[in-house]
């Protein structure tokens, strides 16, 4: 449904997107991880028109959104960042004038007006002019425009940023809902979790670039497929990456003085010799975790540094 | 394309309903402005209207005689001595002359015979030339001499035969006898007793006209009725506020693009041509709007006439579509909404003070005379003032509409072109 195909966007000098690709199947929910200033918004910007790319093709159901801007548009559903809301309105006339930009009246619109407000669990606040809703209810009127004319194609950009986490739950509900009926999804997020357990796939982007991709069992054998082990204390990181990466089994993901991330595969063996390594080195161990990779994790092996810095 | 536009305006306008605050202000200010200056000018103080400046009337008496002496010197007596400064001219050239100079507001002139034409009862015309470059000073002189006109129909009417009588005893070497002035006492005594509705038709009337061209133009007075102040004031503080109407209309699009609604309007399968057409629909729409509002207002509170309505509804729509295309031409420049609402306040403020809006024309310095011909608020103003005082027609409101309209047609197109423009450019 969502072709990408070497997606480049300049500002200037500056390469907000550098050859992203990546194709998202009918039905599937697409999350696009990264930090912020990865690219994400330009991504999602230039799939629904909004920038014209440098290079690279967009397709949306076979079609190119440059050459058919028009048609290409009338598919999707876009859901910004910000709420894009005209506050002095009520959410039904907004959603009214939203509607109607595609198309929609009389009582065919009346009837989705009605659905997406109920989808969103906003529709006994249907009259009330929007500039009296919370932040968390102008976000979820923020979904409804999106929604209210059934698009093929739902575009998310960081739906759930500083929001209270009912409003977050109500959000990722419909987005799920939304695309078990049919529709395709695609979602910028940089919260882990959220993409952990909303997208059936995920691409991870860092700097313009599109670092990896795929499910997230498939990103977690990124880091391996073993366990990660997590100390804390008082040691060298250096001298325990070289002690770590000596070990069978071992293999180092993060160590900095004092903090240390290893992925261990066969733990069984693996974790008591890495062990008995360590304390035969007489330094100050205070914590020892053990955890499944996490995308987290992920993110800092493919980066080298964690997804909030 | 329409239906996209539509739904745009009727958003907007929604908006502006459910957020009134702002247009009613702007819609309330004229008419405010209106009532105090009307207030301050038509004498409501203490100081009998203090702030106006006195009105230079030439009076070229070409008779010299009783009627003439007793005309020209009201203007130095009472209340009128407060208002005007009577300027005795030798002749009517000397005064059209003075007038070319700028030397004076208007110009009196007085008829050869004109106290033996009025105690006869013959036809008698006082001519009032106006100075055109002023508006506001010739009106006086001219409503002023209307009343005087209507005092000395009065009196030769009810009096006639006993004036007459008077002329005749001040012609004898030797004075009146006693019995002839008691007898004259009692009947100008039962005349006034019997007075009331033998006033008409008036055997004097006033010509004024404009001194256009160094030549004097005589012609009918053009409106009946009495002179309104406001009538003078109203029109130039409406434009002045259908400017502001207009600023805030299309402000609105760099608003939007602020508020992250543009972007979204399009995601759909809305253009930018289609957005833009739909708020300068808008501005358009409420600039027609609140002239009307202004209009109703001002014919009801401070009895404004405006003239012809579908005249007033054309010149109406010029004006409207000046301001809509001067504004998306400012929004279209400006690099923000910030800063294109400084520009457009600067802009309007003083195109209103140059072009007449606050001040009568008159009161400023000469040299602006000229510069005032660029605003659109000179041309405005002048266009209703023709319509509502001066009985002009299509013909002599032509000028300004065509003005307005060429103006209001390339500032609306340039305009466009620049937001459709900024749009693009603000989004990528």
């Amino acid at each position: 449904m969502i072709q990408v195909k070497d997606l480049r966007k300049l500002y200037g000098d500056l390469v907000a997107v550098d050859g992203i690709s990546f194709e998202v199947a009918p039905g599937e929910i697409y999350g696009l991880l990264g930090p912020n200033g990865a690219g994400k918004t330009t991504t999602i910007s230039t799939l629904c028109g909004l920038l014209r790319p440098d290079s690279g093709r967009v397709m949306i159901n076979g079609l190119d959104i440059q050459a058919e801007p028009g048609r290409v548009k009338q598919l999707l559903g876009v859901v910004p960042q910000e709420p894009a809301i005209y506050e002095e309105l009520s959410a039904r006339e907004n959603l009214r004038f939203w509607g109607g930009l595609y198309g929609l009246s009389g009582r065919d619109l009346s009837q989705k007006i009605a659905k997406a407000l109920g989808r969103v669990g906003l529709g006994d606040r249907a009259k009330e002019p929007s500039k009296r809703f919370s932040g968390g209810m102008k976000r979820r009127l923020n979904l409804a425009i999106g929604l209210v004319h059934e698009p093929k194609v739902l575009l998310l950009d960081e739906p759930t940023v500083g929001i209270d986490p009912q409003a977050r739950i109500n959000i990722l509900d419909v987005v799920r809902e939304t695309a078990e009926a049919g529709t395709t999804v695609l979602y910028t997020t940089h919260y882990l979790e959220e993409a952990e357990q909303l997208c059936r796939r995920i691409g991870i982007v860092d700097q313009g670039k599109l670092l990896a991709e795929g499910t997230l069992q498939e990103l977690q054998q990124i880091v391996g497929q073993g366990v990660l082990v997590s100390l804390r204390g008082d040691f060298p990181g250096a001298e325990l990456s070289a002690v770590a990466a000596a070990l069978e089994g071992v293999s180092v993901v993060s160590a900095t003085d004092g903090e240390a991330v290893l992925s261990v595969e066969g733990a069984e063996h693996a974790i008591p010799n890495l062990l008995g390594n360590l304390l035969g080195k007489q330094w100050d161990l205070e914590d020892i975790s053990m955890k499944k990779p996490s995308l987290e994790d992920v993110f800092i092996r493919l980066t080298g540094r964690e997804l909030r810095d | 394309m329409f239906r996209s536009i539509l739904l745009i305006l009727t958003k907007d306008l929604r908006r502006r309903r459910r957020a009134p605050v702002g247009t009613v202000t702007m819609l309330l200010m004229p008419l405010v402005l209106t009532a105090v200056i009307g207030l301050v000018f038509g004498g409501g103080g203490d100081d009998g209207g203090a702030g106006i400046p006195r009105v230079k009337l030439l009076i070229a008496d070409e008779e010299g005689g009783m009627g003439g002496g007793l005309l020209s010197g009201a203007f130095s007596q009472g209340e009128l001595a407060e208002l005007f400064d009577p300027l005795p001219v030798a002749s009517a050239e000397e005064g059209r002359r003075m007038m070319d100079e700028g030397e004076a507001s208007a110009l009196l002139v007085i008829p050869a015979n004109f106290t033996n034409d009025l105690l006869d009862g013959n036809p008698v015309n006082l001519q009032v030339v106006k100075n055109p470059a002023q508006s506001i000073l010739p009106e006086i002189a001219v409503q002023t001499v209307d009343v005087l006109a209507l005092v000395l129909n009065s009196a030769s009417r009810l009096l006639g035969e006993p004036l007459a009588e008077i002329r005749n005893m001040t012609r004898q070497e030797e004075g009146p006898d006693e019995a002839a002035v008691l007898a004259l006492s009692s009947v100008i005594y039962a005349k006034i007793d019997t007075m009331g509705g033998y006033f008409f038709p008036m055997p004097v009337s006033v010509v004024s006209g404009e001194d256009e061209a160094k030549e004097t133009v005589e012609e009918e007075d053009e409106k009946e009725g009495g002179f309104n102040i406001f009538t003078f004031i109203l029109p130039g503080l409406a434009f002045m506020g259908i400017l502001f109407i207009g600023e805030m209309a299309m402000r609105d699009v760099l608003a939007e693009q602020t508020a992250g609604t543009l972007s979204r309007a399009l995601t759909t399968p809305l253009t930018p041509v289609h957005f833009l057409a739909g708020k300068m629909a808008q501005a358009f729409i409420l600039c027609l709007a609140c002239q009307a509002l202004m209009m109703i207002s001002g014919t009801l509170v401070f009895g404004v006439d405006w003239g012809p309505l579908h005249l007033v509804a054309l010149f109406t729509a010029a004006a409207a579509l000046s301001v809509t295309g001067l504004t998306a031409l400012i929004f279209g420049l400006a690099r923000s909404e910030r800063q294109g609402s400084a520009i457009a306040g600067l802009l309007i403020m003083g195109m209103s003070l140059l072009g007449g809006s606050m001040f009568p024309l008159e009161m400023l310095p000469k040299f602006l005379h000229t510069a005032a011909r660029f605003t659109l608020n000179f041309w405005a103003i002048k266009g209703f003032r023709s319509l509502s005082i001066e009985g002009g027609g299509l013909v002599e409101i032509a000028q300004p509409i065509l003005l307005l309209t060429g103006v209001g047609l390339a500032c609306t197109a340039l305009g466009a072109v620049l937001l459709k423009r900024r749009i693009a450019r603000g989004i990528n």
